[in-house]
């Protein structure tokens, strides 16, 4: 039987909800692809076809969750939304926060996610970026997520410092950039 | 170079840190501040730990003679490196702001320039931006800024010491004022103290160290009752009890359903700050009643509440056309315990006894030793500082406007500083901030005050046994 690109979307989609689903309920352990297929009403092996692995499907989650967040509506200066853009970021991943951990690693080093943020972060600050610069984004960035993964703050307190000072220093760095190109 | 300054500049500890300290120092003379919200935090944290670390040395320098010039580098090295961590982390403006604050409170130490600097700067705060204060508050309600306000302002219209201030209108139709945390801040300033006793650690095998600790464990639980904006709430609440409409002073009401430990929703009250008030040219007697509100809230709280006002920076008042006086901010409100409670029953009964009461009363307040007794220039200094702060009492009405009672008072704690004799029981601390604030303020003022007439009125509601003996012994009070 030939399956049809709709059914396959549907089936990987019904594989993120029922996942979804189960962390919100229990912890990441807790949580085996066994029982995701089982409730997904699919063979064992045929989850396999879709996802390799379950840290696969919560990057899938989480990808989607942050590219959610990238278009979520942003005013102000260039600083407002660029804190703007990675809290909102940070504020869908909240109901995955428990078990990210384990998974942030290879969110952080897609190749497809991180192109697709920068140039967000491209429209903000209305330039393309040099190099340097974005890899400078980037590092402030990851580390921004690692900490707020790990921050037992209360309400996550100091995540939000963190980013505000972290925002800043790259909007000084943007102005420094400017002066040297300058001179 | 005024010569306060001349000397603090010559306290700081690290010669080769001269030139910075100097180009630091420059910068106080600016009257603008450098713009750029990094720029200025920095400027914020390094002019002011600057400063600190001044009063810090010279403070440090005190402890020890010649002979001991080892142990004395020791210590100024280690508390000019945990004053510089302090300056340097931009994180720590908080803290630091309240430190200058504190000194901008005494105008003879600090030079003036200085001072009115600092003053300004409880204004100038370098600012949370809205998409942060959204961000922040959006976490500490748990709900969207336009679930709990109907309008809110994006611009923060003041700088408390910890963040900010918003104004704001509730869903229910209420002005409100909503002070917000800087997030994180409070982690901050726990470790910050930490590191602050370790700084300290190396005076603890002198003579003072027990009372020096001692100090610091108040100055941490008034700390983090200040950054405990619940606690804050509770001391509003507390403190709104004690006074009535005739009173015409006015305490702002809390909204608790939309406060939290980081955010403090309170009534928004219209009034004019110190300089604008100052600026409409009041009269005489105007000055004297505002002067006369300040004094029956300080002995209301003190008698009444058993408990201190030792926060009387200008911008927590606010001076209302109709005449009434509203009061601000209750993040510094210690409490008395009874120990302590009886000691000020002691000292201030002794106001109406003879000199031998005083002198017994002083010994068990400052803990004095035999040796300590014996010490004439420790005493006499001891008691000028108990008759300078029972000087308004003595006149009726006190004039504040004249110089020379706040330049002795300012003397005697320079004295004291410089003879480390700044021993005392920790409330003193609070004590000392209260009289000399609250002094610095109505002379500001130009106020005159029946300082004797309001203390009469207030004295009562101590219950001390002492008052009703007196008065049956036929002595005014």
């Amino acid at each position: 039987m030939r399956v049809t690109t709709e059914t396959k979307e549907a089936t990987r989609q019904t594989i993120l909800d029922v996942t979804s689903r189960l962390l919100r309920e229990r912890r990441w352990d807790e949580v085996g692809t066994r029982e995701i297929a089982s409730q997904a009403r699919i063979a064992n092996g045929t989850l396999f076809n879709y996802f390799p692995t379950k840290e696969a499907i919560v990057g899938e989650l989480v990808g989607a969750a942050l590219a959610e967040a990238s278009h979520s509506p942003r005013e102000g200066t260039v600083e407002e939304q660029l804190f703007t853009l990675i809290a909102a970021g940070l504020r869908r991943l909240r109901p995955y926060r428990s078990f990210l951990s384990s998974v942030i690693g290879s969110i952080l080093a897609s190749l497809e996610f991180r192109e697709e943020h920068l140039s967000e972060v491209e429209r903000i600050v209305g330039r393309t970026l040099p190099p340097m610069l974005r890899h400078l984004y980037w590092s402030l960035y990851s580390g921004v997520v690692t900490f707020w993964v790990d921050d037992d703050s209360p309400k996550q307190t100091e995540t939000l410092s963190l980013l505000d000072h972290t925002v800043a220093l790259f909007i000084a760095s943007l102005r420094t950039k400017r002066k040297e190109s300058r001179a | 170079m005024n010569a306060d300054l001349q000397q603090l500049v010559n306290a700081l500890p690290l010669e080769e840190s001269a030139e910075e300290d100097a180009a630091a120092l420059a910068l106080l003379g600016q009257r603008t501040l450098p713009t750029g919200r990094l720029a200025r935090l920095w400027t914020l944290g390094t002019m002011q730990a600057q400063i600190a670390a001044a009063y810090a040395a010279l403070w440090v320098r005190s402890f020890f003679g010649d002979s001991d010039r080892h142990a004395k580098q020791l210590v100024e090295t280690r508390m000019a490196a945990a004053m510089q961590l302090l300056g340097g982390m931009t994180y720590l403006r908080g803290a630091v702001m309240k430190l200058g604050q504190a000194l901008a409170m005494y105008p003879n130490l600090v030079p003036e320039e200085i001072a009115s600097t600092l003053a300004r700067l409880h204004f100038d705060a370098p600012p949370m931006h809205f998409a942060l204060v959204r961000e922040h508050l959006c976490t500490e309600l748990d709900r969207e800024i336009s679930d709990v306000f109907s309008e809110f302002d994006e611009h923060a219209f003041a700088a408390a010491s910890l963040g900010q201030v918003h104004r704001a209108r509730l869903r229910s139709g209420e002005r409100v004022a909503v002070k917000i945390q800087y997030p994180g801040i409070a982690q901050t300033i726990r470790s910050d103290l930490r590191n602050l006793a370790a700084a300290l650690s190396p005076l603890r095998f002198t003579r003072d160290w027990e009372n020096i600790s001692a100090q610091l464990d108040e100055i941490r639980e008034v700390l983090n009752r200040e950054i405990d904006y619940q606690a804050e709430a509770n001391s509003l609440e507390y403190a709104r009890a004690l006074f009535s409409e005739a009173d015409g002073i006015v305490i702002p009401r809390v909204f608790r359903e939309h406060s939290t430990t980081r955010v403090l929703t309170m009534e928004y009250i219209d009034g004019k700050h110190l300089d604008a008030w100052l600026a409409t040219n009041p009269s005489q007697a105007e000055r004297d009643a505002f002067g006369t509100r300040m004094y029956t809230i300080s002995f209301r709280m003190y008698y009444a509440g058993r408990c201190a006002y030792a926060d009387p920076h200008p911008g927590n008042y606010l001076f209302l056309d109709d005449g009434r006086l509203a009061l601000l901010d209750f993040g510094c409100v210690p409490r008395y315990d009874d120990a302590a409670w009886a000691l000020l029953s002691e000292m201030d009964a002794a106001f109406y006894r003879n000199h031998d009461a005083m002198r017994d009363a002083l010994k068990r307040y400052c803990d004095l030793n035999a040796d300590e007794l014996n010490d004439e220039t420790r005493m006499s200094l001891l008691e000028e500082s108990f008759r300078w702060a029972i000087e308004p009492l003595l006149h009726r009405p006190f004039d504040f406007s004249d110089p020379e009672h706040l330049r002795i008072g300012m003397d005697i704690m320079a004295r004291a500083i410089a003879r480390r004799y700044t021993r005392a029981h920790p409330i003193q601390v609070y004590l000392s901030r209260t009289l000399l604030g609250l002094r610095s303020l109505l002379h500001t003022m130009k106020a005159r005050v029946d300082v004797r007439g309001v203390h009469a009125a207030e004295l009562p509601a101590a219950h001390w046994s002492w008052t009703e003996e007196l008065r049956r012994a036929g002595v005014e009070l």
